[in-house]
């Protein structure tokens, strides 16, 4: 039955529709339906009545996902309380509108409801932040803030979590730029981040100014280098990662499927294997830096980057790193009595670390710019974890021990002395609370290479 | 990328909504049982026109992605302006005539998309969709029998895809198939709904 149609057949009409619908059509196709539905009325009502089915498929099969308990139940849970989806969104604006309408209408009158009533229409919420470290108190990045679609976001302190409305976690750690185009994708412009999908947002996208890295049910990390060159490493699942060329819009057409396990780098026209444990080592530590929190008493900058980014920009910074360490269980570390304050006056007594239980180290950091002048600074700092301290390492022989140690990235400390050692000095004191939650270190100098053990999370 | 506001969309929209506007009619009563009561009113009718308002857009604009952003602004907009609306008119009509104007707005609001249909099709479009509610709800009836007769496996994919909100991507993902193969299978199990609709109703007359 072609129910009288003469420039298209009907089955070509279908299809066009479905293709518009999906957002799938392509322009010489879009001209030919357009051409039909001007010339002809049949196409007209074809059309229509397409469009009355696709909405009536909605609703019966919403009715018959209703009737199955289990399917209901699985349904409600996402509507309310997983997903937020747009028409979520509206019935809450809905229900804040009824009630803020009200009180201005007791309150002020008329006058108010119609100032009101013409307000701009917000642009749409696809996800909020939804924890940080440090605290933040600046209004634009604190808890809850909510993230509108299109919205760019510069972070400069700290670690930030944003959770988008279809489940999607983004740890971000600064300095970072982002472009949160919608709740399927977004653009770090630069910085690292750690995404975790869930089943039902898999097809996530992240961009960035040389790649393109697609969800395919995984958690994966990409970090942005200051050569512009993207990071990417696979933690678990799968992630499909394409490049992205030079205008920004066309991409080669041979994407790679990294599985679990794997790192890349992608550059501006080559993806190259890398390191997976170094890219992993690196991205990790923005998860960990999620679990502390941290107050200080001196006018220190609070930074999680690598301090020769910023330690001109900034001055002195304070520098609490979590980090992939070669740890092992049954290692010496110094240790510290609870609630007692020990001065360092000599190397502190080494113990056997904890054989039972699992540890995270957080490399510890008070630095100053790089001026020799400088490194004299003194100051309190105090940093709460989220989990106890099982004890702290820090050299006051030499630094290079804890160097060995920790197999950190080599450095040359040609400004040691015997004063001064660059890890704890001997005036210095540490302090950690009755509920081992809580390190108070006073400091005499610049410290590095300081470690605190803490338990990891469960 | 900053999202494109187009630079009076304040005007547009107090355009969207003045051909509705009766100069005569005051501002809202301060009284709140009034209000509240209006409230309810606008409640009760956009419960039950919701599916044929969305239906409307969907018409206009084409694609579903749009058509969701669209009825979101347009249904905040109509409870809004709810107090102009003259219940000796069709809610229906009235609802449609702010919905199309907002539809409107969004493409002159995002300039990289391009509008969808002129006004004539536009015209046209709506017209039709104006004179098939009839038609509409007895091609509605016959669907639930088509539907019925998909195999499970079609159906699951059609529920995945309206209900659980699993784009086309995660779809072929998760069935393992690309992205194309799952785009033509749904177009095509729409169109032998379509089909199977068709016939049926012919079938009956």
């Amino acid at each position: 039955m072609n129910r009288g149609l003469s420039t298209i057949s009907k089955t070509e009409l279908l299809q066009l529709c479905g293709t518009l619908q999906m957002g799938q059509i392509k322009p010489e196709e879009m001209r030919r339906l357009q051409a039909a539905l001007r010339r002809e009325e049949q196409a007209v009502q074809i059309y229509v009545e397409y469009v009355a089915q696709s909405v009536s498929l909605k609703r019966i099969i919403g009715e018959t996902l209703l009737a199955d308990p289990q399917s209901a139940a699985e349904l409600l849970h996402r509507f309310f309380f997983e997903r937020e989806r747009r028409r979520e969104i509206f019935a809450r604006s809905f229900l804040i509108c009824i009630v803020a309408a009200s009180l201005l209408l007791t309150i002020f009158g008329g006058y108010q409801l119609s100032v009101f009533l013409n307000s701009e229409p917000s642009p749409r919420m696809i996800g909020l932040i939804h924890r940080q470290v440090p605290l933040s108190t600046d209004a634009r990045f604190q808890v809850g803030r909510r993230i509108h679609s299109s919205e760019q976001i510069h972070l400069e302190q700290g670690v930030t979590q944003f959770r988008l409305s279809n489940g999607v976690l983004l740890n971000v750690q600064s300095p970072a730029l982002l472009t949160f185009d919608s709740s399927k994708q977004v653009t770090l412009h630069f910085g690292m981040a750690e995404v975790t999908v869930p089943p039902e947002a898999v097809g996530f996208t992240l961009t960035t100014p040389t790649g393109r890295f697609i969800d395919l049910g995984t958690r994966f990390g990409v970090a942005v280098t200051s050569e512009g060159d993207s990071e990417c490493a696979v933690m678990e699942g799968l992630a499909e990662v394409r490049i992205r060329t030079k205008n920004w819009t066309e991409f080669l057409s041979k994407p790679l499927r990294l599985p679990a396990g794997h790192a890349v780098e992608v550059s501006e026209n080559k993806i190259t294997s890398c390191d997976f444990n170094a890219v992993e080592g690196r991205l990790n530590r923005i998860n960990w830096g999620l679990q502390g929190v941290i107050s200080h008493s001196q006018n220190l900058t609070l930074m999680k980057v690598s301090p020769t980014i910023l330690k001109e920009q900034f001055g002195p910074l304070l520098l609490l790193e979590s980090e992939a360490v070669p740890l092992r269980q049954g290692d010496l570390v110094n240790h510290f009595q609870s609630g007692e304050s020990v001065p360092a006056e000599s190397d502190p007594p080494m113990i056997l670390l904890d054989p039972s239980g699992t540890v995270n180290s957080f490399w510890f950091c008070v630095h100053t710019p790089f001026k020799e002048a400088d490194r004299q600074i003194a100051g309190v700092v105090e940093v709460q974890f989220a989990t106890p301290i099982l004890g702290v390492i820090s050299s006051t022989q030499t630094i290079q021990e804890s160097q060995q140690r920790f197999a950190s990235p080599e450095m040359e400390y040609h400004w040691l002395t015997p004063e001064h050692h660059g890890g704890m000095e001997y005036n210095d004191s540490i302090q950690i609370s009755e509920d081992r939650r809580t390190l108070r270190l006073k400091y005499s100098a610049e410290v590095d290479q300081c470690r605190i053990l803490v338990q990891t999370p469960e | 990328m900053p999202r494109q506001q187009f630079h009076s969309d304040r005007e547009i929209k107090s355009m969207a909504l003045q051909q509705f506007e009766d100069p005569n009619q005051e501002t809202p009563s301060s009284d709140s049982d009034e209000f509240l009561e209006g409230q309810e009113e606008f409640v009760l009718l956009f419960a039950r026109y919701h599916s044929q308002i969305y239906a409307r857009v969907l018409a206009m604009v084409g694609s579903k992605d749009v058509a969701d952003d669209v009825f979101q602004e347009a249904s905040l907009a109509l409870w809004q302006s709810f107090s102009r609306y003259d219940s000796g008119r069709s809610f229906l009509n009235w609802a449609t005539g702010i919905a199309r104007n907002h539809v409107k707005m969004y493409f002159r609001s995002h300039r990289r998309v391009l509008m969808t249909f002129d006004d004539d099709i536009l015209k046209n479009i709506t017209r039709r969709m104006s004179g098939s509610e009839e038609i509409f709800q007895m091609r509605e009836e016959m669907l639930r029998l088509c539907l019925d007769k998909l195999p499970e496996a079609d159906r699951k994919l059609l529920r995945d895809y309206h209900l659980r909100d699993h784009s086309a991507q995660a779809l072929a993902v998760l069935a393992n198939k690309s992205l194309a193969s799952i785009y033509r299978r749904l177009n095509g199990l729409k169109e032998r709904l379509f089909k199977c609709v068709d016939a049926a109703l012919k079938s009956e007359s």
